[in-house]
């Protein structure tokens, strides 16, 4: 019988030490926890990002032309609240405009597909993202401060991707576009090019990842046709002409063409 | 001249303590947690039976055998302590849940991260849970074992097979609850039998789900029968049960001293009885709490509850499988027709294991004179591994080379090896597998990324990846975060392009709490 009472305050001690250790952690857990979510949130956020908004706003929040705004960027996230007259945090305004889109952008520059500056994303209001992914995207736009601020420098990085395009239709349609944009006025009709006028593109889809370090193929390509000042070919003083308004579909297309013409 | 009070003038000025310990006092409550014979003439603790309704459920005494650890393992208490332990972090967890579609998820993310010891609740609820599958069916085996489903007791057995039922089912209708992919393809793969059933399958199905698909419908469906319908049968069923054990025949008596010719001493004290107060009492507080000991430790550093991501129904995951203590009926249903592996089967061999002591007439207990029974039992429990082996997503099902080992070292789902790097480790750049790596990287990241290569070296030799290559790109895309890129490249024998797989994970340094430098 005392064999089992003292098996009895053996267990009733551990049991007890154990529940005190759990309760002296619980604070320090919670900060612990909340810092995970957000990472999560940042990680889901980024995927989410590549999936749907660097098509306009950049691979690295960059902007691109007139398809969306940079949002790494340190105005976005010092001045923007008030040129806009927001009262509220720059979480919400992050949150509501991903889930309401933009109908129509406040500042005229911004075309963004063509058909509204920039749609909206929540389900509420039609779109094909969860209240969750909303907020996860929200955290990863937020994480850019940071670095936007200048506060912490991030490494660019030499990132050659090979793109694979193999849909010959786009190909066809962006070949098709490049005629009617405008481009061949200067670039020449198979693209190969026009003395003194424009370089030859032709394989420039090989070349094009060595160009601007931490920029691929794609995105030098869209950025050159979007923002011709970003990139200025060798042998050419001043940027070219290049600027074209189109949708975000069409450009791709032009892009897809302009990265397998050879 | 001064005399001893009365028992009965000691009851009265003792009434307010007594009532609350049924009946006792105080001295004897402490003379029966020491061990110590009563205090008291008559023996109070049997009175405590009938003043009690907690103990008034318990037997006064036990015959000695009755009660040998190596009877029973204590497995029926152990059902019982973690019933209770489910229902107390069930009703806690009920708080913070929402059992809806939008929020379900939500809820559950909060309590993970946000409700203080809200993480705790989640892997006790959840462990505790595991844990009574597996103390449920070795209670089943171990009353097989010792043959005391037989006689008087077959109804008792009926009744048990019932729980175990309702028990599988409580741990299948709780899965669903966090709405993750987890949760919603299981569910998904679970429900999709009772299509199966013949001639009311498609209705069955209909009724569980509540659409044709799991959705808002379906989800407050299993939330009722987990949080409600489920708990109640399960109760209802246990008084059944239990009441039968405690007044209607006893527990049985080791087949060894009922049928054993023991020594005349040795079967004495085999059947002598034992009071439950306050042997068999002490002695249940002490399995009861070393139970909450084990289990607490046992979430607290070791089980983490799965979460994964939230529920998607246009994302099919590519390791769907059912929850473990229903893999064997997916192991069935990989060898043929669903309503025969799924449904048929699963439902003979439930009906067949409620009427065992009904067919199985044969008188004998000891496990060593029923070599058919002990034949047939080990039969099944072997093909209830062996299907369970079947079940899992792994098994028979082809993955192709790059997707499978990609998934090894970077899944959609849980951690993998990269995860699991330290953050630091993780030296931004683009590295080609089949040329020399940098000399400059961490060296947890080169065995990493040696283990890549091998793995599609070893694939390009067996002829799978032809000619493979791998790539890795690891780009730091934002303050704390890094992109890895894994890809593989190669030349499938009958076609003239190369093929690639691609896959980017996204790791930021505080995912990893063991990793990172997390700052108050
Ligand atoms: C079709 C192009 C397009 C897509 C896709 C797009 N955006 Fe936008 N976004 C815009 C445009 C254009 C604006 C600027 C509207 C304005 O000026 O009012 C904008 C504005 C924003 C702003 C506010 C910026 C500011 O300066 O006020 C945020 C934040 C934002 N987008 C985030 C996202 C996120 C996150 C995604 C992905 C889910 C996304 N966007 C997808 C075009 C797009
Ligand atoms: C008015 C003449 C002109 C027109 C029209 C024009 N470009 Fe250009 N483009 C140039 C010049 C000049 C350069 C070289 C300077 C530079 O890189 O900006 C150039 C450079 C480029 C480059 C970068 C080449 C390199 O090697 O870096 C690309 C890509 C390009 N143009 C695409 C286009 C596309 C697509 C169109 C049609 C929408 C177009 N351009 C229309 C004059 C033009
Ligand atoms: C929720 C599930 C269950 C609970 C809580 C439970 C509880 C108990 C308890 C407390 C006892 C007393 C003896 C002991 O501890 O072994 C008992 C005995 C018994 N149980 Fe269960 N049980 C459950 C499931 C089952 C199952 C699945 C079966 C068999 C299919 C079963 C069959 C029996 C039988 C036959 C006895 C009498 C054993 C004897 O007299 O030796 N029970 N049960």
């Amino acid at each position: 019988m005392s064999r089992i009472l003292i098996a009895g305050i053996v267990v009733f001690l551990a049991l007890l030490a154990l529940l005190v250790t759990v309760g002296v952690h619980e604070e320090q857990r919670l900060v612990t926890a909340a810092q995970i979510d957000r990472a999560r949130q940042i990680e889901q956020g980024a995927l989410l990002y590549e999936q749907h908004c660097r098509t306009c706003h950049g691979s690295n929040g960059e902007g691109l032309g007139a398809l969306g705004p940079a949002l790494h960027d340190a105005h976005f996230f010092t001045g923007r609240l008030r040129e806009v007259g927001w009262a509220g945090s720059m979480h919400d305004y992050v949150a509501t405009t991903i889930a309401n889109g933009r109908i129509t952008a406040t500042r005229p520059l911004y075309v963004g597909d063509g058909e509204v500056a920039m749609p909206p994303w929540s389900r509420a209001s039609g779109g094909p993202l969860r209240y969750d992914q909303i907020e996860a995207l929200t955290a990863f736009v937020l994480n850019w401060q940071p670095t936007a601020l200048g506060e912490v420098i991030v490494a660019p990085m030499p990132t050659p991707t090979p793109l694979a395009v193999s849909d010959a239709a786009q190909i066809a349609r962006g070949r098709q576009l490049y005629g009617e944009a405008g481009c061949a006025a200067c670039h020449g009709d198979n693209a190969d090019g026009v003395a003194n006028v424009g370089p030859a593109l032709t394989g420039i889809g090989a070349g094009a990842g060595e160009r601007v370090p931490g920029v691929s193929p794609e995105e030098y390509l869209r950025a050159s046709v979007l923002i011709p000042a970003a990139h200025v070919a060798e042998g050419y003083a001043r940027p070219g002409d290049c600027a074209a308004i189109m949708t975000d579909v069409q450009l791709t297309d032009l892009v897809a063409y302009l990265l397998t013409v050879e | 001249m001064s005399r001893e009070p009365t028992a009965s003038e000691q009851t009265t000025r003792q009434q307010p303590r007594r009532s609350v310990f049924a009946g006792l006092s105080w001295h004897e409550v402490r003379a029966l947690l020491r061990g110590d014979p009563p205090t008291e003439r008559p023996n109070p603790r049997y009175r405590a039976h009938t003043n009690s309704f907690f103990l008034h459920l318990r037997p006064r005494t036990y015959p000695a055998a009755a009660t040998w650890i190596t009877h029973t393992w204590f497995l029926g208490l152990l059902a019982v302590v973690l019933f209770v332990v489910e229902f107390v972090t069930g009703i806690l967890l009920m708080i913070f849940y929402a059992p809806t579609p939008e929020q379900a998820y939500a809820s559950v993310i909060a309590i993970t991260y946000y409700v203080p010891f809200g993480a705790l609740l989640r892997d006790l609820h959840r462990l505790a849970a595991e844990a009574m599958v597996i103390v449920v069916v070795l209670h089943m085996v171990r009353v097989f074992v010792t043959g005391s489903y037989k006689g008087p007791r077959a109804f008792t057995w009926l009744t048990g097979v019932f729980l175990l039922g309702v028990t599988l089912l409580l741990s299948f209708s709780g899965y669903l609850l966090p709405w993750d992919q987890l949760a919603y393809w299981a569910v998904t793969i679970g429900t999709s039998m009772a299509q199966a059933t013949p001639l009311i399958g498609t209705e069955l199905n209909l009724l569980l789900r509540g659409a044709s698909e799991i959705g808002a419908d379906g989800l407050l469906r299993f939330y009722l029968l987990h949080v409600l319908l489920l708990p109640l049968v399960g109760v209802l069923l246990l008084a059944v049960h239990y009441y039968r054990v405690a007044r209607h025949h006893g527990i049985s008596l080791p087949a060894s001293v009922e049928e054993g010719e023991m020594p005349v001493a040795m079967r004495q004290s085999a059947t002598r009885k034992i009071d439950f107060l306050p042997t068999i009492f002490l002695r249940e507080v002490l399995v009861t709490a070393a139970a909450l000991l084990a289990l607490l430790a046992g979430a607290y550093f070791w089980f983490d509850a799965p979460l994964e991501q939230h529920a998607d129904p246009l994302h099919t995951p590519l390791n769907t499988q059912a929850p473990w203590f229903f893999l064997w009926v997916q192991g069935l249903l990989k060898l043929g027709d669903k309503t025969l592996m799924g449904v048929m089967i699963p439902l003979i061999s439930f009906i067949l294991l409620a009427a065992l002591p009904y067919w199985d007439r044969n008188p004998v207990r000891r496990w060593q004179r029923r070599p058919v029974a002990m034949t047939l039992g080990l039969l099944l429990a072997v093909s209830v591994g062996v299907l369970t082996y079947m079940g899992t997503a792994s098994y028979g099902v082809v993955m192709s080379s790059a997707v499978a080992i990609v998934e090894q070292l970077a899944p959609e789902e849980g951690e993998g090896a990269f995860r699991r790097l330290p953050y630091a480790a993780l030296t931004p750049g683009a590295y080609a597998l089949d040329q020399p790596l940098p000399t400059d990287i961490a060296p947890e990241l080169r065995d990493m990324l040696t283990t890549f290569a091998h793995l599609v070296e070893d694939a390009s030799r067996a002829g799978d990846l032809n000619q493979g290559t791998a790539f890795v790109e690891i780009i730091e895309r934002q303050a704390n975060l890094k992109a890895v890129t894994l890809r593989i490249i190669w030349q499938p024998p009958d076609v003239d392009t190369l093929r690639t797989y691609t896959r980017t994970i996204y790791l930021h340094r505080d995912r990893n709490p063991e990793h990172a430098a997390l700052r108050p």
